[in-house]
């Protein structure tokens, strides 16, 4: 395609501009994380007046973070697994069994989608704390009822995206597999799974983060003991003080395994791996 | 001995159409049995229930004399290759083609040796590690072969599976599919909407429309001897010319319209009922092979002559396709339609001129011939190969 030369540079000047605006506050909590606070409290400086990664070391002590770091990680770990097993079935159903209430099934999915996620904060907790008044089990302020609330959103997203997944992929590869020697079962294991692995994958990226980085329903829901780092975070800042090094350090942390898993696996969540096996 | 055995097969829908009906064939040991038919008439349901993928409404299948009908299809011993040839996109072609062996736990060289020596049948040998998005069409073609023959199954179901292939590789991989399977013996049950890969390949070919058998029989037969309209016109390329005509009182000649065809003592010996139809309309049938033209033959015999329209010359080079109208009264006849785009569009031609009566046909004839379009063209017809069907029934007129 054509350009001229003061398209280009047009081009280059304002999505350099963009660029920056977007990296910038990810710049400031990095450049915070390696200052003394003494640093961050006064007028904001470009260079710090000496480098110190003591706010990696502090975090630890401050905030019980690594309690909280395990609290997040069995609470996303298990809701992302027990949604994407779920979602497996579910959405393979779905997309390949006629059967009474299929629609109507399909449609209640979807259905869950449309409503803001604070609509249902309140008749959780609700339900939650009579649960516990009456069957006695606490799900209120447990890593169980949290567990169960992130699978609420989860579940029908994953349920949702994974029977397009499946649509996707040719009737006739099992059929074929079938025919070669396998069970159903064996089709579904053997031949689908493997072929919808970027769309499971990337269902559960999407699901573990979604719980990781949720705050709303973790502020009511949780406490002291099952609290997850995203309320965490808040705890650096007291009413006196705010150890603005420290909490962008653990911001750092916290956001680490995210990306790095997300990196790891950004190489499956590349589409298309279905081309090639039929026409086309 | 049979293979595979479709006894009344019979395939309804929950919604309640029937798609196929009191189905009966035999595959024969090594035999390439091929199903043919237009679009939705149920060949692709027939052999979906050979394979256990469709289930069976009524009726009985046996594949080496046993009755399979309620077995899973891993059980059947069966082999299928599929019309977008179904491979295993995360697989590579050895894997591929070893899927089946694997699952029935054979060693690992065991494998490897099969995979290799299917690989060499087919010419894959340099392919084996690449995965089927890297493959051109004939090669994923090859290689869907390549799974089935590796399993040496007790016979091979193939559903169109040359359809997705552009027309040079499909002739290509016609006589290839033809060559392995005369090579590895297996029956197989070969279904296609396209008659010359019927004629071609077929050991025996059936014939089927609404999911009802026409007729099964050797390529050869079905084209000398069409046991009904629909035969006639959906066997051969370009399909038979038919037409409604009138036996004579003497039942010696059909009348075209104002024109006279004799029926030559031989053709008459060999259909005594035509006796019968004296005086009643019956449809005559003219293959476009069996027409030339009287300028060239050095003078046609009288009454074996009949005078056309010319409206379009399609030059091949080694031959003519002469595009003609004959005043004569179109067949109509939902045979004729249900054969073929091809048939159906020659009739509506036809029936676009108002006025006379007349019916669209096809010669093919010399390459010499001067026939040009706009010329009335006199063709000389083999009257010793005429077909004539009974108007009614559509059934041809025999014995």
């Amino acid at each position: 395609m054509y350009e001229s030369t003061t398209a280009r540079w047009f081009r280059r000047v304002t999505l350099g501009l963009i660029t920056l605006f977007a990296l910038f506050p990810l710049f400031i909590i990095l450049e915070t994380t390696i200052k003394p606070l003494k640093d961050v409290e006064n007028t904001f400086q470009w260079i710090p007046s000496h480098v110190t990664f003591s706010p990696y070391a502090h975090i630890w002590s401050t905030v019980p973070l690594l309690h909280y770091f395990i609290n997040s990680l069995i609470v996303s770990t298990c809701s992302t697994v027990i949604a994407v097993t779920l979602a497996v079935f579910a959405g393979y159903a779905i997309s390949r069994f006629e059967f009474r209430g299929r629609r109507a099934f399909s449609l209640a999915v979807l259905s869950t989608q449309m409503f803001p996620g604070i609509l249902f904060l309140l008749p959780l907790y609700l339900i939650y704390v009579n649960i516990g008044h009456t069957i006695g089990i606490n799900l209120y302020g447990s890593r169980l009822g949290l567990i169960i609330t992130y699978l609420t959103f989860a579940l029908p997203f994953s349920v949702w995206m994974l029977a397009g997944f499946f649509s996707s992929i040719p009737r006739e590869l099992e059929e074929a597999a079938m025919v070669d020697g396998t069970s159903h079962w064996g089709a579904l294991f053997r031949i689908v799974l493997p072929i919808a692995r970027p769309g499971i994958i990337a269902v559960a990226v999407f699901a573990f983060m979604t719980a990781w980085g949720e705050v709303l329903f973790a502020s009511v829901l949780t406490t002291e003991s099952t609290r997850t780092l995203a309320i965490g975070l808040q705890e650096y800042a007291t009413q006196g003080n705010t150890a603005w090094n420290q909490l962008m350090a653990a911001a750092v942390v916290v956001s680490a395994p995210v990306v790095i898993v997300f990196l790891a696996l950004q190489r499956h969540l590349i589409r298309g791996l279905t081309s090639g096996s039929v026409k086309g | 001995m049979a293979t595979v055995s479709l006894e009344k097969l019979t395939k309804v829908y929950p919604n309640g159409t029937t798609a196929v009906s009191e189905l009966d064939l035999d595959v024969a040991d090594g035999e390439f049995m091929v199903l043919v038919g237009p679009s939705g008439c149920g060949k692709t349901t027939a052999l979906r229930m050979v394979a256990g993928l469709e289930k069976i409404t009524d009726g009985r299948l046996r594949i080496e004399d046993r009755v399979v009908n309620d077995l899973a299809p891993k059980d059947r011993d069966i082999a299928m290759v599929f019309q977008n040839y179904a491979l295993y996109p995360h697989m590579t072609v050895a894997e591929n083609i070893g899927f089946a062996l694997g699952l029935r736990r054979m060693p690992k060289q065991t494998i490897r040796d099969k995979v290799q020596a299917a690989a060499q049948i087919l010419g894959l040998g340099d392919q084996l590690e690449r995965k089927p998005a890297q493959l051109s069409g004939g090669q994923r073609q090859r290689v869907a072969m390549g799974r089935a023959i590796v399993r040496e199954p007790a016979a091979f179901l193939m559903d169109e599976p040359l359809s997705n292939l552009d027309a040079k590789l499909r002739v290509q991989m016609r006589a290839e599919i033809a060559e392995v399977q005369r090579r590895v013996g297996v029956a197989t049950f070969y279904v296609t909407h396209d008659q010359v890969e019927a004629m071609t390949m077929g050991h025996r070919v059936a014939v089927l429309r609404a999911g009802v058998l026409q007729q099964c029989d050797r390529p050869q037969t079905l084209y000398d001897a069409p046991d009904n309209v629909f035969v006639a016109a959906f066997i051969g390329s370009p399909s038979m010319n038919l037409y409604e005509g009138v036996i004579s009182p003497d039942a010696d000649a059909v009348r075209l319209g104002a024109q006279t065809l004799r029926i030559p003592a031989g053709a008459r010996q060999a259909r005594p009922c035509l006796g019968e139809y004296r005086d009643r309309a019956v449809i005559v049938g003219i293959r476009p092979d069996h027409l030339s033209d009287a300028a060239l033959g050095g003078g046609a015999a009288d009454g074996a002559t009949v005078d056309g329209v010319v409206q379009l010359v399609e030059a091949l080079g080694s031959e003519l396709m002469v595009h003609f109208h004959l005043e004569a009264a179109r067949v109509h006849s939902g045979d004729v339609a249900a054969a073929g785009e091809d048939a159906q569009e020659r009739s509506d031609l036809a029936a676009g001129d108002a006025g006379l009566p007349s019916a669209a046909g096809i010669a093919r004839i010399d390459a010499r011939s001067g026939i040009r379009a706009g010329d009335v063209a006199r063709f000389a017809v083999e009257t010793e190969r005429l077909h004539f069907f009974d108007a009614g029934t559509g059934l041809a007129i025999r014995d």
